[in-house]
């Protein structure tokens, strides 16, 4: 990269309040002192001719804040759209949770029933027929509280 | 209610919480988009799309940078998606919205604007984006590199190149003199 080069990356970064090799834009701004006292500007980097240039450009570039499209958007329909999608997901998460869990219970009874025979089946029920009638008062406990709650 | 606690509320399923920040920071991500996209209809669609993935991502969002740096970044990948996806053609002038009543004041800043535009739009799209976020939205270079998920050193660079080229551009266009 030439030193005129490194010189306006420089000023661009001055420009932006970013940090800048200050030693290079004090090297040239003195290099152009002495060009103007030996008469041979012509080779000199004019800083500040570059900085109102660039001042001047960026200024009407400014003109683009205010562009305006005719954009309206509802942002309470937005959450509202978000909801529904959120709850799509999570029927299909609970959906492929179900399937799963069905498929990994119907296997180990299909595992256990073979390995057991008979048999299983007829643990299985009076399991069934004790525990079912019990497991029925903290599930109604849990939907009476719900109930309460909403 | 600061940010911070809106982002708070808003995680925790507060619908109006999440509608104040949009609102909030709508008029910096339409502003962003637009310059971004210089079409009404893509602005729309993105702005859009923007709006719903953040309400959707909430929860992942930590508030380490402003909200309206984390809509800014999405925004700005949904339009490289879209960049992807398709090209478009615009009608810039057509679709400006008036500032003004006088009509000839009107056709003037119309014919103006565009060109700001086409000159934004002659840059590539990871040049603009960082002269926007710089010129008009003052990000530091480091924010720049998180938010276009590159090093600092090619922020800084791709903005010597967008500076330069709007100078010399807009000098030939006869917009500004030598």
């Amino acid at each position: 990269m030439s030193k005129k080069e490194k010189l306006i990356n420089t000023l661009i970064d001055k420009h932006y309040n970013e940090s800048y090799d200050i030693n290079l834009l004090n090297q040239s701004r003195n290099q152009e002192q002495v060009d103007v006292n030996n008469n041979t500007v012509d080779k000199a980097v004019d800083t500040a001719g570059f900085e109102s240039k660039m001042d001047g450009a960026l200024e009407k570039m400014d003109l683009a804040d205010n562009i305006d499209f005719n954009i309206n958007i509802d942002t309470l329909k937005i959450i509202e759209q978000a909801s529904q999608i959120q709850a799509k997901r999570n029927s299909f998460k609970e959906n492929v949770c179900f399937i799963i869990t069905s498929i990994l219970i119907l296997s180990v009874f299909s595992v256990v029933f073979i390995n057991i025979g008979i048999k299983f089946l007829i643990y299985f029920q009076l399991i069934l027929f004790f525990i079912m009638p019990w497991s029925l008062i903290p599930l109604s406990k849990h939907a009476l509280r719900r109930s309460e709650n909403e | 209610m600061d940010e911070l606690n809106l982002i708070e509320k808003a995680k925790q399923g507060n619908k109006s919480a999440l509608n104040l920040l949009l609102t909030e920071n709508y008029n910096i991500l339409k502003g962003y988009i637009i310059k971004m996209t210089g079409d009404p209809t893509l602005s729309q669609d993105i702005l859009q799309e923007t709006m719903l993935k953040a309400v959707l991502n909430i929860k992942k969002f930590s508030p380490k940078a402003k909200f309206s740096t984390w809509l800014i970044t999405i925004a700005t990948n949904l339009y490289r998606d879209s960049l992807r996806k398709n090209k478009r053609l615009t009608e810039l002038d057509e679709n400006i919205v008036s500032t003004s009543d006088n009509p000839e004041v009107d056709t003037i800043s119309k014919l103006e604007y565009t060109e700001i535009l086409q000159v934004i739009h002659g840059l590539s799209y990871e040049k603009r984006a960082v002269f926007i976020l710089k010129h008009f939205y003052a990000y530091s270079y480091e924010e720049i590199g998180k938010i276009l998920n590159c090093p600092i050193g090619t922020v800084r660079s791709r903005l010597h190149y967008s500076v330069k080229y709007i100078i010399l551009e807009l000098e030939r266009r006869g917009i500004t003199h030598e």
